[in-house]
């Protein structure tokens, strides 16, 4: 008899969650969707390769034990509310989140991402305290999600609310790819976490056509839409309003005090106006710098999906509500996997908005040389503009500037660059002058990786992009032979930290392409950093502290903002 | 009487970690009229190496107003602010001498103690607040919240079970009379943290506390009440104190306040639920979240996830430690801050107000200018909040022109809030230290020291014609 030939496993299921949170009905049931993510083959808990989910309260004391099996088809049959009052279906909702923003990165980024931590498995404790707050700890490797009482009495789960569990896995994302950004350094760089993770967030829910549908128009049913609705404004108005639109009750705000209110302040609170950005104090305090990051992105989004839905139009006045659903979702999708590939091509250290922006432009036309079908570029070039972000790279077009040409190859392997963290440090110590290190500095290449980018079109590029960091310590008192001044009233025997550091972005054939560093040598970046350091209090301990997820959040849902320029 | 006073007493009592101010305004009359203004009475915990001085306190400013006080001034609600004010099942404690005292006095209070703020802020359209002092009332319902967290983590910290996470858990030995043990135990249990932290959880959540018989016997002693907020004219100002002006910087309503104002619904919402939350925490048998689902309790941990509970536990308290720390700093911001003016002289009372509070009078005000140009020309000021490093704003420090002859008065214990490591001890070392160097420095923590009374430091300042 011949062998039948064998059928591969699934490389993907699909699966239920709770599209929104469990506030978001439709016809009174909790508004549910499925979604793809990775296959494998669970144990209890749910436990993966690369997530634990622990379900210990610390309130009770209670270890909650999952189910030694769990039929993979299970929730697909029940409604919403036996899922929501079902901890096991809480356990697999949030592993599926967590794991369904892993592969978005992984896919975007084109390589396996690790946590930030030396661990495999991501801890994921659903219901960890009574407290309205979720947060990434990297010293408990994990996201601690808190439930409380609302305002109807019933329990609100944080671990069921979709945007909430995807920005703390970006934060651990973020954490794995760029540690650094933790280190104390400018508004921007605490703000950039905060304001990342909001994106991805928001990105992601808005990538579910069910959620896109629930903020459009229902109110004519199915029928053709007109495009007075489909303005960049009305679209804004569409997404503050529609999705809580169903709630009347104090229990749709329970979770944004949780989540900040992102949407509603990046579409509708905060006018695009430059001055945010460059002048007003308030919007230095990270909490508040990360929602123009925020409100920049979410413009360009509403700029792109109305902007398409125009061209759809052409003659005729009306939209099929379906398409108008579709392009939102599709722009979402593109739009969130360029927001996470510009992560590669942002500086490893001491990043900025500025940075950020012409980050995502060079990234996106790397893999998607073409960008008539939603003018992504250019709409958010035009957007963080509005908010006064110029492109770090001071040119108009806002692309970084290619490489050195005349950098030697010579005496280094393309292989084993694409693995070896020597091998890449032999590259830079060869090419030390020409690409700008500081020669008294520590160097350290952090990491190698090798990865592979399909473009929605088909269109593959490979890729190894490396960090590297140089840290110089000086004393206080040594801050003038660095052609620095050291700021009023630090004392001389102060310790300190300089920073500098490269993304290095080599080609297939092993060219570089791409030097996106902010020097060490910068002796007016390094001011300005010092300078905010010291007048904001960062620098006072003896060690300044790294970003804490867990008190940014209580600072940003408290409103409390520190004058620590103004303390003793 | 005469027109103005020609010199003030101001004698600082020692009260250990608290404030206890007596004003005596001396006329040169006839009468040798005096007028005395008690500004704050409360203590959260002793002097150094002494017993609590609050009844000896009280006596003594009984003794010296001849058994009348003609203003009482509470500048916020901390208990190491109003905490003399309890009165005594007997009748006889401190509180009940200092109402004896001010039958006749006027009790001053920021805003925010108003019993007659609305509690509930009226909604307009789309939901927003409406009305007169509807932001105010968000406000002040925050503060209940706050309560409400503060008292509850003071009733899980009471609750607390030391738990070492050095220690491995030997739960495998001891048998059966672990096991019973074991079973014995509350729910709430562990916090996960050693005695320090839950220390300074406990000092910091019961200062936080909302004193109720406190509360209550400042709003039925004395014969007129005055809550104020920034600007506002009081009887202070001429009626009790002839020749004396007093102007209000702080604390401003929420209503005057756009940066606070946009925030306020925010606010009270997180509040609530927070207090919701931490109330839930606090319960001594609190039901599990799913009753019905299989699980275990702490003590039958497999191994494999003991570290990772052991790390929530402390998550869990620092999380705890974090909101206090948040609920102290916004009820120190409650503080009335008092500038008296006399004969060209500037004395400045601010409470416990930190730089949130002190950023409208300097920055966001009309009259800004005004008061900076006021500010500049101080002679004597209270330190705020005991000497903590955020409630003498640098810029304010960098304002008083009159330094070194400036007076300095600073009402503090080391060793009770804060810490070292941090760089967070109250008093902070810094400013005391510059304190020591740039002014006419006076601290309680040298009372009894070189023959000086233990129960107070005495300052005259004189009054030009």
């Amino acid at each position: 008899m011949p062998h039948a030939p064998s059928v591969p496993p699934p490389r993907e299921r699909s699966v239920t969650i709770v599209a929104q949170d469990p506030t978001i009905r439709v016809d009174g049931e909790i508004l549910l969707a499925k979604i793809n993510i990775p296959a494998e083959t669970l144990g209890p808990g749910p436990v993966g390769y690369r997530v634990e989910v622990i379900d210990f309260d610390a309130t009770t004391d209670t270890l909650y034990t999952p189910a030694p099996r769990v039929n993979p088809d299970k929730w697909s049959k029940l409604g919403g509310d036996a899922l929501v009052s079902d901890p096991e279906f809480h356990r697999h909702n949030v592993y599926a989140l967590v794991m369904k923003t892993l592969s978005r990165f992984e896919f975007a980024l084109g390589r396996r991402i690790n946590w930030g931590f030396d661990c495999h498995q991501l801890k994921v404790a659903p219901h960890a305290f009574s407290e309205a707050n979720a947060f990434y700890s990297d010293q408990l490797n994990a996201l601690l999600f808190g439930y409380f009482p609302g305002g109807n009495g019933k329990p609100v789960f944080t671990c069921l609310s979709h945007d909430v569990v995807v920005h703390e896995t970006t934060h651990a994302l973020i954490d794995g790819l760029r540690e650094r950004y933790r280190e104390p350094s400018s508004s921007d760089q605490a703000a950039f976490h905060e304001g990342f993770a909001d994106v991805v967030a928001l990105l992601s829910v808005f990538s579910l056509p069910a959620v896109i549908e629930r903020t459009i128009d229902r109110s004519r049913g199915d029928a053709p839409l007109s495009t007075k609705l489909l303005t960049r404004d009305a679209l804004r108005q569409s997404m503050i309003f529609g999705l809580a639109e169903q709630v009347g009750t104090e229990l749709s705000d329970d979770l944004d005090v949780v989540r900040g209110s992102p949407l509603r302040q990046s579409l509708r609170d905060i006018d695009p106006s430059p001055e945010h950005y460059q002048t007003e104090e308030e919007f230095v305090e990270a909490h508040r710098r990360g929602e123009l990051l925020v409100a920049a992105m979410l413009t360009a989004f509403v700029d792109m999906w109305s902007r398409r839905l125009v061209a759809l139009v052409r003659d005729r006045q009306r939209v099929d509500r379906s398409r108008v659903i579709e392009e939102g979702a599709d722009i979402a999708e593109c739009l969130l996997t360029s927001a996470i590939r510009a992560l590669d091509y942002s500086p490893p250290v001491d990043v900025t908005f500025g940075d950020y922006l012409s980050a995502l432009l060079t990234a996106d036309r790397e893999i998607r040389p073409s960008d008539t079908r939603y003018q992504l570029r250019s709409s958010v070039l035009d957007a963080f503009r509005e908010f006064g972000i110029e492109p770090a790279s001071g040119t108009e077009d806002g692309y970084w500037k290619p490489a050195p040409e005349d950098l030697d190859y010579s005496r280094t392997h393309f292989d084993a660059m694409r693995r070896d963290r020597d091998e890449v440090f032999h590259f830079i110590w060869e090419n030390r002058a020409k690409l700008g290190l500081h020669p008294e500095a520590f160097t350290r290449v952090e990491t190698v990786r090798p990865c592979m980018r399909v473009g929605a079109d088909g269109f593959v590029l490979n890729e190894t992009v490396c960090e590297y960091v140089q840290i110089l310590e000086p004393l206080a008192s040594e801050l003038k032979a660095l052609g620095m001044s050291k700021p009023k009233d630090m004392p001389d025997a102060k310790k300190l930290r300089l920073f500098g550091g490269g993304a290095l972005i080599f080609d297939e054939y092993g060219h570089l392409k791409y030097h996106v560093y902010n020097p060490l040598r910068s002796v007016e970046r390094q001011q300005q950093r010092l300078d905010f350091l010291w007048e904001s209090g960062a620098l006072r301990g003896d060690s300044p502290a790294r970003l804490s997820i867990s008190r940014m959040h209580l600072r940003r849902a408290t409103q409390s903002i520190k004058r620590a320029e103004q303390e003793w | 009487m005469a027109a103005k006073p020609s010199d003030v007493r101001i004698r600082m009592y020692n009260v250990g970690f608290g404030d206890c101010f007596l004003l005596t305004f001396r006329y040169k009359d006839k009468k040798k009229t005096e007028r005395h203004v008690l500004v704050d009475f409360g203590s959260t915990a002793a002097p150094m190496r002494r017993e609590s001085q609050m009844g000896e306190t009280a006596e003594d400013i009984r003794r010296i107003t001849g058994g009348r006080l003609d203003a009482v001034v509470v500048t916020h609600r901390h208990a190491d602010h109003i905490s003399g004010f309890t009165p005594r099942a007997n009748g006889k404690g401190p509180g009940d001498v200092i109402a004896s005292i001010a039958k006749d006095a006027v009790i001053v209070q920021p805003w925010t103690e108003d019993p007659d703020l609305p509690k509930e802020a009226v909604k307009g359209r789309g939901g927003a607040p409406s009305g007169k002092k509807a932001f105010s009332a968000l406000h002040a319902r925050s503060l209940e919240s706050m309560h409400s967290v503060a008292k509850a983590i003071v009733s899980r910290v009471q609750r607390h079970e030391f738990d070492d996470a050095d220690v491995e858990d030997n739960s495998e030995e001891n048998g059966e009379a672990a096991a019973e043990a074991r079973a014995n135990r509350p729910l709430v249990g562990r916090l996960g943290i050693g005695k320090g932290l839950t220390g300074k959880l406990g000092f910091l959540g019961e200062t936080n506390l909302k004193n109720l018989p406190a509360v209550k016997n400042l709003q039925s002693m004395g014969r007129a009440h005055e809550w104020l907020s920034y600007g506002m004219k009081t009887a202070l100002s001429g009626t009790v104190l002839p020749g004396v002006k007093v102007h209000v910087l702080g604390p401003p309503t929420i209503e005057e306040y756009p940066q606070v104002k946009a925030y306020a619904k925010d606010s009270d919402q997180y509040w609530k639920l927070q207090a919701a939350a931490t109330k839930v925490s606090a319960e001594l048998t609190v039901e599990k979240l799913f009753p019905d689902a299989p699980s275990v309790q702490a003590e039958d941990l497999p191994k494999s996830v003991r570290w990772f509970v052991r790390k929530v536990r402390t998550a869990q308290a620092q999380q705890l430690m974090e909101l206090v720390r948040i609920v102290d700093s916004t009820l120190n911001n409650t503080s009335l801050i008092l500038m008296f003016e006399i004969g060209g002289k500037l004395l400045l009372f601010p409470g416990d107000a930190q730089i949130e509070n002190w950023a409208y009078a300097l920055e966001h005000a009309k009259n800004k200018t005004a008061m900076r140009k006021l500010l500049r020309a101080t002679d004597l000021y209270k330190v705020g909040h005991h000497g903590s490093l955020n409630a003498t704003p640098k810029p304010l420090w960098e304002m008083f022109k009159k330094k070194p002859k400036i007076v300095t008065l600073l009402s503090t214990r080391p060793g009770k809030h804060g810490s070292t490591t941090s760089h967070t001890e109250v008093p902070r070392t810094t400013l005391r230290d510059e304190l020591d160097a740039h002014s006419n420095f006076h601290t309680t923590e040298n009372c009894g020291k070189n023959k000086t009374s233990p129960l107070f430091d005495e300052i005259v300042v004189k009054f030009g014609r």
